[in-house]
Parts: C-alpha cells; structure tokens; sequence
C-alpha cells in the first residue's frame, strides 16, 4: 500500500514534527536541569558556609541554646592520612538546611586549632552565611626515585608555628594534589627532615583566606629535573 | 519606584551576608603618636591575636582584650601587655610575621614582618604594621564571654594527686578528643570529670568524660611518646609532657597523656584567684 500526500500536506507534517520536537526540547531544559539552589524546606533556613573557594570542609554545628552537636561532617581524611588528596568533584557539603536558631560552626582543621563561628541565627526560609577564617596550602615534594610520573613523592612533615615553639600538626604529602586546611592569617612553617634533598626543609607558608599557597621542595638531581618534562623547573 | 528597588536588594543582601559578623573598633596609637579611630579593625583577616605567655601559645579573641601595648621591637618580635577586660594584664610576645621573604632569612632569621591589623577610618581602608603601633585600646560594648577556669585534682597513674589551680590543656581552657577518629572539643567548665582508661602500651588512650549535666560521652586522645621526625628538643616537651598545664602551691606543674588517670574539676570554688596571670578568659582557637 503506497500512501500518497500532496505537497501541502507534506509540508504541513514537516512543520508538526518540527514543533513536537521544539516542544519537547523546551521541556527537557526547563524540567530536568537542575540548575540552580535547592528549595529551602518549609519550616526550616538555610545555613551556607562560605569559605574562600574550599568545598568540603570537616565541621560540626553545635545548637547554642542546648550545647548539643546538631550536625557533623567529616568528609575529609586527616593531614597525616596517607591515603588523602582532593577529588576533582564540585560536590559541597557547606550548605546546611537547618531549624531556626543560634548556632555555632566549629570548623576541624589540619592542625590542632579549630576555627569556630559563634552566634549564627538561621532564619525560617532564608539563607544565611557563616564565614570560618580558613585557607589552605600545598606541598609538594619532587624525588629522583619517585614513581609516580610527576615526580612527587610521600613524605610525612611537621606543621608549627611560626616561631618553631610548638607543633600544631602533622602532614603527608602526596603523589597526587594535596590541600591542608589551616586557620587563615597566620604565618606557619612547615619542617622536613630526612628530605631527599638531604636536607633539613625548613618552609615558610602564609596562609590567607580564600588562596592556596603553594609549595614545591624539589630534591631531583639535575640530569632528572632536566627530563621531568612538564614537571621540571625552567 | 524603580530607583528604589535595587537600594531594597542591596540593603537585604548586605543583611543576609552579614549574619555572624562581629565588628570591632577600636583607637589605634602609632610609635609617632598619630592616633586613629579604627572600625571593623582585625588582625590578618581575624578578631584574635596569636601570643607566647611564659613561651606557651595562647590564642585571644578582641573580645577579651581591653588594651594592647607594645614595647621595643625585637628580631621577629614585640613583647606586649594585654590588658584583658577582666582587669588581669599578661606580659607576652607577639610575633611580627615573616612571609613574604627569602627563604634564608625566614630559616635564619632577620624577616621582616609583615603582620599588621586593618579595619576602616572615616578616611576609607587603614592597614598598620605590627612594628608601628604603640598601642591600640579597643571600644567594646557590652559584657565580655566569660570562661571559668575551674581548680581541679590530678592523678597520675603512680597514684599521686596533685591540686591544680588554672588547669589549661594546651594552654586552651577547652580539651580536645576524637570520636570515630573525628575531632571534637569541649570548654572544661563544662566537664566534670576526665577518667583515663589505662591501657598498656597503647598509644591511643580511651577517655570518659562526665559532663556538668551528667551525661557521660566516651572518646579517645594520642597519648603516644614517640619523637616525630624533624621535632626539636622544646617541640617534643611541649606536645608530649606539657599537655595540661597549670600551678600548685609547690610551683608550676604539667603533665602528659601517657601519665594521667584522672582529672576532677572542682565545682566548688571558680578559679578566681588563680595567680592574677589573667586567667579569665582564654582565647579559643
């Protein structure tokens, strides 16, 4: 059986088809995007965390009125895992759909020191924000016998202030990239010993809110750093 | 109407990013005698300064600081008396920072600091180096947050017992401890009791702490003595054997993790007269 259209009629399909499609293209956009925040809950607000550009931050919030932990989340490994380093993810957990109140946000850092914001009112149906003073520094340590193929190593070091007094903490560094989070605003040293630049490190880090410090303690010989590609120092 | 709209928005938006600010003003006095009336004033982004009592870290919030002043500048450093509201006064040091310089010189010494407090003058942005100020006397308003620093008996896993006055765990007036290996700190005038499990030759030591409200919550702390790799003589004494810290009539006293048993606060008697070493109120990081 051969169906037979007139050109008119032809033409009057085409120009359904082509709507349908639109239309369902429209639909698809403005259903399934998901752009954009999530509703705030009926009866609840929104507490946001915002800290300088870091996006996973281990933290617990404490209700001022019962001194109870009402929230904690420790996503990240501690400093001196050897297992941790950053996810390429954009996957936050700094925004906190709570109950109306006062609270305080105690955020954990890679030292011993907490970094608290008291007295944060969440109110009903609306966003609010809490600002930790916290940044974050990089270390790297490039080696001859490394294997991975940029040339960094593991390698365990000492966080203290500035005055080498006290240590305030311990840190692995890694072969992949690698963020510690510390208060911000202060000056930190960073100390390695038994380095493979068979050296005593000794690093100053400046850490400030919202930026990433970087550094980079290169112990490779020479005739390495000169076939470390991409890696190696010009 | 429409000229008024995005005034409305600004005025919400400043209002919601807002929450949870604490401003702090304050006159700031330079070495040449230049006075500035400072709002907004913190210290390298922070309302709290980073200072050594007697050479032990203590951390001050602005909250607790009536008075600032600074004395002759060292190498790196500026000996300072706080004058805390509670009216005690402490001589300490402040370091005046290093960043920004070569490497030699930060290892070595001979930095030039760069720390500094900022804030905003009817001028417009204020920015003042460590090194140039006198004095700063801050405008606070209200009451200042109060901790108590309770007395407390100490035993150590010899039995002996020790009556501590100011009682600090790492010159802090909270204590620290890990649950599921997450940390987590509490103030100690909240705690009542501090009973270390002894468990022989393990690092990691268990501890039940008994709160003012009678709950019970367990957790663990690193009591270990290993040396770490690149720690200095000084280093290891104060992160292993000068854990809690505080005085007895006998003198100053600390104490490890490795050789507590129990702590008791005493609920008796606040720790007001505990040295005049300006107890009240410790800075909390």
């Amino acid at each position: 059986m051969q169906i037979r259209t007139s050109r008119r009629g032809s033409l009057v399909i085409r120009a359904g088809i082509t709507a349908t499609c639109l239309l369902m293209a429209a639909c698809a956009t403005t259903t399934g995007g998901g752009h954009g925040p999530a509703p705030i809950p009926e009866g609840m607000g929104r507490l946001i965390i915002e800290a300088g550009g870091i996006r996973k931050l281990n933290y617990y919030i404490v209700d001022q009125d019962t001194d109870e932990e009402v929230f904690a989340d420790h996503p990240r490994s501690a400093g001196s895992s050897p297992i941790g380093f950053e996810s390429g993810s954009r996957a936050t957990n700094l925004v906190q759909d709570m109950p109306p109140g006062l609270y305080t946000v105690v955020v954990l850092t890679d030292i011993e020191d907490f970094v608290r914001v008291r007295d944060v009112e969440v109110v009903m149906g609306e966003p609010r924000y809490a600002t930790p003073q916290v940044g974050r520094f990089m270390l790297r340590v490039l080696a001859d016998n490394a294997r991975s193929s940029s040339g960094a190593v593991q390698l365990p070091f000492l966080i203290t202030d500035y005055n080498m007094r006290t240590v305030l903490g311990k840190g692995m560094t890694s072969t992949e990239v690698r963020h510690f989070i510390v208060p911000a605003g202060r000056t930190y040293k960073v100390r390695i010993e038994n380095s493979p630049t068979g050296r005593d490190e000794i690093r100053e880090v400046e850490v400030h809110f919202g930026g990433l410090t970087h550094i980079e303690i290169d112990g490779r010989t020479p005739d390495e750093q000169l076939q470390g590609g991409d890696d190696a120092p010009n | 109407m429409r000229r008024i709209e995005p005034v409305i928005l600004l005025l919400v938006l400043a209002c919601v990013t807002a929450a949870a600010a604490v401003p702090y003003q304050g006159t700031v006095i330079t070495r040449s005698g230049d006075r500035h009336t400072v709002a907004n004033l913190d210290f390298q982004g922070r309302d709290e300064i980073e200072v050594y009592v007697d050479d032990v870290r203590r951390l001050l919030t602005f909250d607790q600081i009536d008075r600032l002043r600074f004395g002759e500048l060292r190498t790196e450093e500026i000996p300072v008396v706080l004058h805390l509201r509670s009216g005690d006064q402490l001589e300490a040091v402040i370091s005046t920072g290093g960043g920004r310089n070569t490497p030699s010189a930060s290892t070595v010494g001979g930095a030039r600091g760069t720390s500094g407090f900022t804030g905003t003058t009817q001028l417009g942005p204020f920015y003042i180096l460590l090194e140039q100020i006198a004095e700063i006397r801050f405008a606070h308003e209200g009451k200042p947050e109060s901790v108590v620093i309770r007395p407390a008996t100490v035993v150590d896993l010899q039995g002996r017992r020790f009556e501590v006055n100011s009682l600090r765990y790492r010159g802090r007036s909270s204590f620290d401890y890990q649950q599921d290996n997450q940390k987590r700190t509490k103030e100690m005038e909240r705690i009542t009791t501090l009973e270390f499990e002894d468990v022989e030759g393990q690092e990691i030591r268990p501890v039940v702490i008994t709160f003012v409200t009678g709950r019970q919550t367990q957790g663990t702390v690193d009591a270990g003595t290993v040396r770490l790799s690149g720690e200095t003589d000084a280093m290891y004494r104060r992160r292993v054997v000068e854990v809690f810290t505080g005085s007895t009539p006998q003198g100053p006293f600390a104490m490890g993790l490795h050789q507590l048993k129990l702590i008791r606060f005493n609920a008796a008697a606040a720790d007001s007269a505990a040295g005049g070493d300006g107890d009240e109120g410790d800075g909390e990081p």
